[in-house]
């Protein structure tokens, strides 16, 4: 019978049991929905992995002898060695269109194969190329097609033998300038190493090594990496794993983006369903205190009348969890699903919960059962002959404004009101929470979009102000470079990739050399320009904070491709939003005995059209281009917005809309005598609307200062090789406040219509 | 030969507060009660009639004395012990009914079968108190006799040793509280249910096998009243 009781109750008071559960439903929702997308991730990543036997390990070097190749593959913990020759070539499709493509000639291929989608399987002893998917949907090319190749000068002719993707090319850009992937406009393809144009010439760059995951006695990542330095005894290679490679460790560093969001949002809403139930359940125990008595006097024991009234919150956010757990995986993934299958290249995107989610749906039943216990234990203490009673009226004090000269000076609403705040605090802060919330969400959905646009300002306003990027060859004379950089009056820039290390620890980033000029700019912490000092190297923020160093201190570093490591005092710190690393004065960087080489030109000058078709030059990059290709790839942003802002307006409405009923039940009495007394209903609204903007104010006030805190937080969340400003523009904060307070003020308009409804009579009859 | 006591108080106190504001709503009450008696407790209001009954029923604790009731030494009993004794011996009727308001009449009365085994079916305890009719109804579609009825059907239901009445019919008209004090003293007469009854109307008196008055706090007489007149014969 007290299920029935149970049922009755909650179908009575549903507007705040509703509140309750559509909080928890939406916590779970949006924690288990990140959760599918985000562990899907893993799931289909780790699936595309093992399908296709990725490599753990990459050696970068020039020239790999057999030799060399055999002596590493003796180790223990090795189970194949394969050599690599991967290049820059071009690709001519179209009509006389150049395109970029790196071709994988294999010598052998023992893991890391491509992931087969159309035609032949491949093989490194077989003729034809095996052709990236994307690209050859983009320009129309089929298995049996032919295409033609450029390398170093030299054409030749493939047979397209099968479409495929791989692994190693997850996320895959042309250049670190792009933010965005632009696929199909480049692509990759592998190939027999027999099919290399030049026989004799053909030069290994690559060996790629998988580990007996069986070995015993497994070396650590770093000292397994530290010993094949030693068995190639030579010091200009690099030994990458996977976490280096920037596909790979984009998309794992993308999941746990998502991951740690889910958290962070889910969070919110289940804090507010926990202040739900805290004043839902305190103000249904108190109203019910005679019932409770009566339970009592009839036999029932206290844990029976407890468990009754605990399951109130735990029926309510059981229900709403595991609603929101199987629904958000079913829909939420599907808006993220676009933009991430147009970043990131899998065979398949899989979903699936992790164990998370059944922990968060157990923590959030949990926690929701011990607060409704908490907030009805009061009731619950007495013996029954004091529980029979009304509960004695609260001692009520006077507050300290209440007795100063201010208190007088006050109108009758702002009296009433304040009283009623002190005598409801819970109800009070609840409102205020969710309307800071509120506020708080809209912050960050508009924020982001300001981060990113402040990100675009500073990348290319501030720091970069040349409006193009001449990129030259590899294979571009020095000299040639000067002429260009007389002609265009551009600056020179080296850019490559840089190890750093400090003790057992190494990080990869970038390397940046450059010579005077006007179109690359530093700035320090503060955003105050700097000058990069013409001795030692000045290091970025992040990358100082990564590796705990200062000003002052010695870095060790190392180029991709040389053989000494360098160990160079830092004389400057720069912030920069991508590209963590080292920058050097072309002064600094001869005075280490190195050749300065660059591999663009910056410059403000109009460049035409034919110089990109020259042999030294591989590229032409508008800066005006790149940063409407940003835009346009940025739908993934404008998703996160949109559901930010509907979270917000849900999580206003409800906190608001439930608040406002509490307390107008609350007020029944109060309102029915004013009205005998001959207050309008205008009036009285008024004095309702009065309490709304107040409590409106406060968490408005709140949700900024959170809402700035809450950016500041996912914008960290981002990948090492990014430092994002948080910035909030104004515009943001007054479009916050304004949506917060047609929220809060579209609330109060429903609820004080209840007002006209009132009746005097009823309202004031017996308590009973 | 005199029957034992069904319900024995010896010295029994009750007092509240401390210090100044520190004062006995009960003291030093002794008297005692038969199996199958009708007793009526009387005073004016704060006499500690509630007290009293709130003590017997096993709803308060005593702060001095012994309570016997249902041979169990219960002013010796804790918290869970004193649940459990109010669950298997005593039935309760309030002044103001206390009915679940978002049960039925019979989920009321039903409600019981949640703590005792052995309880008589709702339907015949709503039969008894001539509530067949509205059986499925709730309480705020009730009057207040048949609200008190109800509540005299959950007492029934239970089928207890010992019925508590707080002023049952003070929330009710002449004509429908006779009614109810007919059912309670059949309980008493045909049930042979021991029935303690709180009123400060003095009319009730005329009923009872035992009246015992209460006054500031202490036991002012116990009367045995010889010959006690039915219901239908009293007014007020």
């Amino acid at each position: 019978m007290l299920k029935r009781k149970l049922f009755r109750d909650l179908w009575q008071n549903r507007t705040q049991f509703l509140a309750i559960f559509l909080m928890a439903f939406l916590g779970l929702y949006v924690f288990a929905g990140i959760d599918a997308e985000s562990n899907g991730i893993g799931l289909s990543t780790d699936y595309y992995y093992e399908k296709t036997q990725l490599a753990d390990n990459w050696v970068v070097g020039v020239g790999f002898s057999s030799e060399e190749q055999k002596a590493i593959e003796k180790l223990e913990q090795v189970e194949s060695v394969d050599r690599r020759a991967v290049l820059a070539a071009k690709a001519k499709v179209g009509e006389g269109k150049e395109l970029d493509m790196e071709l994988n000639f294999m010598e052998s291929i023992n893991s890391s194969f491509p992931y087969w989608i159309e035609g032949e399987a491949f093989k490194a002893d077989s003729e034809g190329i095996w052709l990236e998917e994307l690209f050859a949907k983009e320009w129309s090319l089929q298995v049996g097609d032919y295409i033609t190749l450029e390398y170093n000068g030299r054409e030749f002719t493939e047979q397209i033998k099968g479409i495929i993707i791989h692994p190693e090319y997850i996320f895959y850009m042309l250049n670190s300038d792009s933010m965005m992937p632009t696929y199909g406009q480049y692509g990759y393809g592998f190939l027999s190493a027999e099919e290399f144009p030049m026989q004799e010439g053909i030069v290994y760059n690559r060996l790629v090594i998988k580990q007996n995951a069986n070995a015993e006695n497994r070396l650590s990542e770093n000292a397994f990496k530290e010993k094949i330095k030693n068995v190639l005894d030579r010091d200009d290679v690099v030994v990458l794993d996977r976490s280096q490679n920037a596909g790979l460790e984009m998309i794992a560093s993308e999941q746990e983006q998502h991951a740690a969001m889910g958290i962070m949002f889910s969070a919110v809403f289940l804090l507010i369903a926990v202040m739900g139930i805290v004043t839902t359940m305190a103000r249904m125990t108190s109203n019910q205190r005679i019932q409770i008595g009566t339970l009592k006097a009839l036999g029932f024991s206290k844990r029976r009348i407890t468990w009754h009234y605990v399951s109130y919150g735990m029926v309510i956010s059981a229900v709403g969890s595991v609603l929101g757990a199987i629904i958000g995986p079913l829909t939420l993934p599907y808006l993220f699903l676009p933009s991430m299958s147009a970043s990131y290249i899998l065979p398949e995107w899989r979903l699936g919960m992790s164990d998370m989610s059944y922990y968060a749906i157990v923590l959030s039943v949990i926690v929701s059962t011990i607060v409704s216990f908490l907030s009805c234990r009061k009731e619950l203490m007495d013996m029954p002959a004091i529980t029979l009673k009304p509960a004695a009226p609260k001692n009520v004090r006077h507050s300290m404004l209440e007795k100063s000269k201010l208190w007088l000076s006050m109108n009758f609403s702002s009296q009433w009101n304040i009283r009623d705040i002190r005598r409801n605090k819970a109800r009070s802060l609840m409102g205020i929470a969710g309307v800071a919330g509120c506020s708080m969400l809209l912050v960050c959905a508009f924020g982001m979009k300001d981060c990113i646009d402040e990100f675009i300002v500073w990348q290319y306003g501030g720091l970069i102000t040349g409006q193009y990027k001449l990129m030259f060859e590899a294979s571009a004379d020095d000299l040639d470079k000067e002429e260009y950089d007389q002609q265009f009056k551009g600056q020179l820039v080296q850019e490559g990739s840089c190890e750093f290390r400090k003790g057992a620890m190494i990080k990869s980033g970038s390397v940046t050399i450059i010579e005077d000029g006007n179109y690359i700019h530093y700035q320090d912490k503060n955003g105050d320009e700097i000058a990069i000092p013409e001795y030692g190297v000045a290091l970025s923020v992040k990358m100082a904070t990564l590796l705990d160093l200062e000003v002052g201190d010695f870095i060790e570093w190392h180029i991709v491709g040389e053989e000494n490591w360098e160990k160079t005092r830092i004389t400057a710190l720069y912030r920069t939003p991508t590209g963590q690393g080292i920058t050097l004065h072309e002064k600094s960087y001869e005075a280490m005995h190195y050749d300065f080489s660059p591999t663009a030109l910056y410059t403000n000058m109009s460049i035409p059209a034919m110089v990109k078709d020259r042999d030294e030059i591989s590229g032409v990059i508008s800066i005006e281009q790149l940063k409407t290709d940003l835009d346009e790839t940025m739908e993934m942003m404008n998703i996160m917005v949109a559901i930010l802002i509907l979270a917000a307006v849900v999580l206003g409405v409800i906190v608001l809309y439930n608040m406002g009923v509490l307390s107008f039940m609350e007020k029944t009495r109060e309102i029915a005598t004013l009205k005998v007394l001959g207050f309008s209903s205008r009036r009285i609204r008024k004095i309702l609307g009065q309490q709304n903007a107040w409590i409106t104010a406060l968490g408005i006030v709140a949700g900024l200062v959170l809402g700035y805190w809450f950016l500041d937080l996912i914008m960290q969340t981002m990948s090492e090789d990014y430092d994002m400003p948080t910035v909030v523009y104004m515009m943001t904060y007054v479009y916050s406040v304004i949506g917060t307070w047609i929220v809060s003020t579209g609330v109060n308009r429903m609820l004080s219509g209840k007002v006209k409804t009132i009746c005097m009579v009823d309202a004031l009859k017996g308590v009973e | 030969m005199e029957q034992k006591a069904f319900i024995q108080f010896e010295n029994v106190s009750k007092e509240y507060g401390t210090g100044d504001r520190h004062f006995y709503a009960l003291k030093d009450a002794s008297f005692s009660i038969k199996q199958g008696e009708m007793v009526v407790i009387l005073g004016p209001s704060g006499a500690g009639k509630s007290t009293l009954l709130n003590l017997l029923g096993g709803m308060d604790t005593a702060s001095s004395g012994t309570i016997l009731s249902c041979g169990e030494d219960i002013s010796s009993y804790n918290d869970a012990k004193l649940t459990d004794y109010r669950a298997r011996n005593v039935a309760v009727v309030f002044q103001f009914y206390n009915l679940i308001p978002t049960l039925t009449a019979y989920e009321n009365v039903a409600l019981m079968k949640d703590i005792v085994n052995d309880t008589l079916d709702p339907a015949e305890a709503l039969k008894a108190v001539g509530l067949e009719e509205h059986m499925h109804q709730f309480p705020a579609q009730m009057s207040g006799g048949e609200q008190q009825r109800t509540s005299i059907a959950r007492a029934i239901a239970k089928n207890p040793k010992l019925l508590l009445c707080d002023e049952p019919t003070g929330a009710l008209d002449t004509n429908t509280g006779r009614d109810v004090l007919e059912l309670l003293v059949r309980m008493s007469r045909e049930e042979k249910k021991t029935v303690v009854m709180v009123t400060h109307n003095s009319f009730f008196a005329d009923i009872a096998d035992k009246v015992i008055r209460v006054k500031n706090g202490r036991i002012e007489s116990v009367i045995v009243n010889e010959h006690p007149k039915s219901a239908s014969e009293v007014s007020w």
